[in-house]
């Protein structure tokens, strides 16, 4: 049964908004959906429909298509928790470290300000580095063999990692205790605090984004979403 | 796991049409959509159809019934059928509520 009465084209443009949702969503839904556009005559409302669902789908976190009482899960949702702590906790010694040094009028030349901001590039360039010998066209080049030969070119051990992220101690220092800059508005010095422990959030997530442990998280999380189609009798939802 | 229409969020009344839809007898999504504009008057988009049936059966209100066929049929769990007979009962006394009032005015 088929009313093919809609636009082609929207038709057309309803499947392919099908592959916008998640992952997990397709494996359990996509076919059924298929279906169910084959039926029903398709115009553009209906995209715009798909099209909101499809975000609403990426919004929920089913869309991680992580198994939640699955180990993977666990270790992410430990893993989210610990980077928000160290954040805080970071931030936090870094206020006390810099109030202690306002209060004994310690005055921070320029040269120290250089010096403790250009500590930050080493581990970005580090970063970046190890994301450019993963991507799939340096592995494809003549050098893979010896990129892959020192795996601590793509990878950061969890001690390497750890030492990086002492060195933003003295940069969070800094930034508490330096004077307001005149160019800072109101709403920029209010801001300060939440975009402090924006910077420890995401300094910190890309340095463990390239760590073992991370990459072994990936491994788990991305098995599971190219697991096999299986349409069991009985699906209690597309929870894995 | 029961719980309250309430907890789909937006895609509570969508939610609650396929139960209606489906106390009849399993239905697969065409057949519900169907139903549901016979009932409402409108058709819910198909995005929103699978929203709910997603949600729906997360919840244990509804499971899909084996199927060979592309179109998977849905049939409604006995905690469903207890969140429709709680739902049905809140628009009863709604209902019974407005129509007291509207007599007095």
């Amino acid at each position: 049964m088929s009313a093919h009465t809609g636009s082609d084209r929207a038709r057309r443009a309803a499947i392919r908004l099908l592959r916008w949702y998640p992952r997990p969503w397709r494996m359990r839904y996509e076919r059924e959906m298929l279906a169910l556009l084959d039926d029903i005559p398709v115009g553009w409302r209906q995209v715009g429909n798909i099209a909101g669902t499809a975000v609403r789908e990426w919004l929920s976190p089913r869309a991680l298509g992580w198994p939640a009482r699955s180990a993977a899960g666990r270790l992410q949702t430990v893993r989210t928790l610990t980077f928000l702590i160290y954040a805080f906790t970071l931030d936090g010694i870094a206020r006390i470290v810099a109030a202690r040094l306002i209060a004994a009028d310690f005055t921070i030349s320029d040269a120290l300000d250089t010096w403790i901001a250009s500590l930050m590039f080493a581990p970005t360039v580090r970063v970046l580095t190890a994301s450019v010998f993963k991507m799939k066209r340096v592995q494809r080049s003549r050098w893979a063999g010896t990129i892959n030969r020192h795996r601590w070119l793509q990878f950061l051990s969890d001690w390497e990692v750890v030492a990086w992220l002492l060195l933003f101690m003295p940069f969070m220092v800094l930034r508490h205790a330096e004077p307001r800059p005149s160019y800072a508005t109101d709403t920029m010095w209010a801001l300060r605090p939440y975009m402090d422990i924006y910077l420890v959030w995401m300094f910190t997530n890309l340095l463990v984004q390239r760590t073992s442990l991370y990459v072994r998280i990936r491994r788990v999380q991305f098995a599971f979403m190219n697991r096999p189609k299986v349409w069991p009798a009985r699906t209690p939802g597309y929870w894995p | 796991m029961s719980g309250s229409l309430n907890s789909l969020g937006r895609f509570s009344e969508a939610g609650f049409n396929i139960l209606v839809a489906l106390a009849e007898g399993p239905k697969h999504g065409y057949a519900m959509m169907q139903d549901i504009e016979q009932m409402t008057g409108s058709r819910p988009g198909p995005g929103t159809l699978y929203a709910a049936i997603s949600r729906l059966e997360q919840r244990r209100w509804i499971e899909p019934v084996a199927s060979t066929d592309r179109r998977r049929p849905y049939r409604l769990m006995p905690d469903g059928r207890k969140v429709l007979r709680a739902r049905l009962a809140a628009l009863q006394e709604v209902s019974r509520i407005a129509k007291a009032r509207l007599a007095n005015a």
